[in-house]
């Protein structure tokens, strides 16, 4: 995947059914960022099913922890806190294969360095969005079970 | 196993990192913090790699690099950042803060597994460097107690002669004048007897006079003999150097001269058996130096047979060929077999730092070599260190 497509731009996407999603960005198309980059969490964990659902299990709790920090942050207007916050569900999301979660929480951090927490709070629903997505696409592998 | 230090709060990333590392045959070592890693990374038997996250509660993984930096650790661990920052600019600053390598996540792990391999040939070669440098420093101290241990003996050897030269001029006076005296007891030895013919006096004393003084005068002189003896064999020993006399010489000569230099150590510790040959030829060469490589040999010697109180020193010459030979045998412990190849490197000794300085032997064969001769030591079957000297019999 090339790096270069997910950061430093300003995007607009959509979640389509498939879990593929599209970034728009002034006329370019990008249809390899997914939902959940299933070869990738295969070939990082080498296959070994019982890592898999060891880290996602962990992915998805440090995930949830930072969205609770990062609404936190963004309710006391601590840029700082929403910086690194995002930063946290950026890295972490992408570590496990997370593209689309890690795209909008990178955006969020973005936004939170150029000290805009106006656009912060607009992503925050994407955000949430992103990551049900990401569970619901982690539980369709059978690698964690969504409980409510 | 090659131990790594993991830093990530992000408990996913370091749990990865953890079982990516362990599957590649290393011990990995976690901390969640950037404190935890620099109190790791600065404690004794620190982990030589570290892989750091830059954004980091406490202190992020930039601050630690800096704080390494600045510690200018005599062996500083191979400081990997691995973090979301992929800018060109984030990569300038993460390296210099310190970082050896800078990686971006999420990262590839056969990419990883590399650079960590990277980073422990670098680290491999550092402490090898390393050790090679704590090995130097502690050969250079070494070196220097034993310069100052020579110097100390060259001053000893300057005083020796001073100290010979004085005595030499007393000892003369005590020579002289025994002499004188045992000229003159003859003629008053007949008046003595004539005394104790006649009953004269106290006969019984006059007796004794008559009976002891010839004896003390004799032992007067052959005492002064033996200083005489004593402070020629030192004054030739010290005036190595600034003679250079080549000139034919005998070798059973030269360790007559030596063992009265070291007949006081060799009294305590060595019975000595001499089998000379006393018909061999001259040897061409200087006979200061020959003496001084001798009188090695017998301090080695007696060194060796007092560490088993006492015992015995066999000193043999014989002809072989056109060669003069000495064998200097004694029956102490031997040299480790281990060391036998070493004991004529300069400044290595078996003996301890107050003792030896490691000189001698190298000096001793540099000695005989320059006569066109040769050195050899071995082991003997009963125990105990046989040194042979070979030195060329005199051209005609």
């Amino acid at each position: 995947m090339d790096k270069s497509a997910l950061t430093g731009r300003i995007l607009l996407y959509f979640i389509p059914i498939n879990g593929q999603v599209e970034f728009m960005n002034g006329g370019e198309q990008n249809n390899d960022i997914k939902v959940l980059d299933k070869q990738r969490v295969i070939d990082l964990m080498d296959g070994n099913l019982d890592d898999i659902v060891e880290i996602a299990d962990l992915t998805v709790e440090s995930i949830s922890g930072h969205i609770g920090l990062l609404a936190e942050a963004l309710s006391g207007n601590n840029i700082k806190a929403i910086e690194l916050s995002s930063h946290s569900i950026k890295g972490t999301a992408a570590n496990f294969g997370g593209d689309v979660l890690s795209e909008v929480a990178a955006r969020i951090e973005n936004a939170a360095r150029s000290g805009d927490i106006g656009i912060c709070e607009s992503l925050m629903g994407k955000l949430d969005e992103s990551f049900i997505s990401y569970k619901k696409a982690l539980a369709d592998e059978g690698w964690i079970t969504i409980t409510e | 196993m090659n131990r790594i230090l993991i830093a990530d709060d992000d408990a996913p990333i370091r749990i990865t990192l953890k079982k990516k590392l362990e599957g590649w045959g290393y011990e990995p070592i976690l901390a969640e913090n950037g404190e935890q890693a620099l109190e790791i990374l600065t404690a004794k038997d620190a982990p030589r790699i570290a892989i750091l996250d830059w954004m980091m509660p406490k202190l992020c993984g930039v601050d630690v690099c800096k704080s390494i930096e600045a510690m200018n650790m005599s062996q500083k661990p191979y400081l990997i950042l691995l973090t979301q920052k992929d800018s060109k600019q984030d990569m300038v600053t993460g390296l210099e803060s310190g970082a050896d390598d800078y990686i971006c996540k999420p990262f590839e792990p056969e990419e990883l597994k590399c650079r960590i391999e990277v980073g422990r040939r670098i680290t491999a070669a550092d402490d090898k460097i390393h050790n090679y440098a704590q090995n130097m420093e502690s050969l250079a101290e070494d070196r220097a107690k034993q310069l100052i241990h020579c110097d100390r003996l060259a001053q000893l050897g300057i005083l020796s002669a001073g100290i010979a030269h004085e005595i030499n001029n007393p000892v003369g006076v005590i020579s002289g004048n025994a002499q004188i005296m045992t000229s003159l007891w003859k003629d008053v030895s007949v008046l003595v007897q004539k005394g104790i013919d006649e009953n004269f006096g106290d006969t019984t004393r006059l007796k004794f006079v008559q009976e002891e003084t010839a004896d003390m005068l004799r032992g007067i002189l052959d005492a002064a003999s033996r200083i005489n003896l004593i402070i020629s064999s030192l004054k030739t020993f010290c005036r190595r150097g600034s003679e250079e006399t080549i000139q034919p010489c005998m070798l059973n000569e030269c360790i007559d001269t030596a063992l009265v230099l070291c007949k006081n150590t060799l009294k305590y510790t060595a019975d000595i058996v001499c089998d000379f040959d006393e018909s061999i030829p001259h040897i061409t060469g200087n006979k200061q130096q020959i003496e001084q490589v001798l009188v090695n040999l017998f301090n080695n010697a007696s060194d060796a047979l007092s560490s088993i109180g006492r015992g015995k020193l066999t000193i043999t010459t014989k002809r072989e060929g056109d060669y003069v030979t000495a064998t200097i045998a004694d029956n102490g412990p031997g040299i480790p077999e281990d060391k036998l190849d070493r004991i004529w490197e300069p400044f290595f000794t078996t003996k301890g730092e107050d003792k030896g300085t490691g000189l001698g032997l190298s000096i001793s064969k540099n000695l005989i070599e320059s006569h066109g001769g040769f050195m050899d030591v071995c082991n003997l079957p009963d125990g105990g260190a046989c040194f042979t000297l070979r030195l060329p019999v005199a051209k005609p």
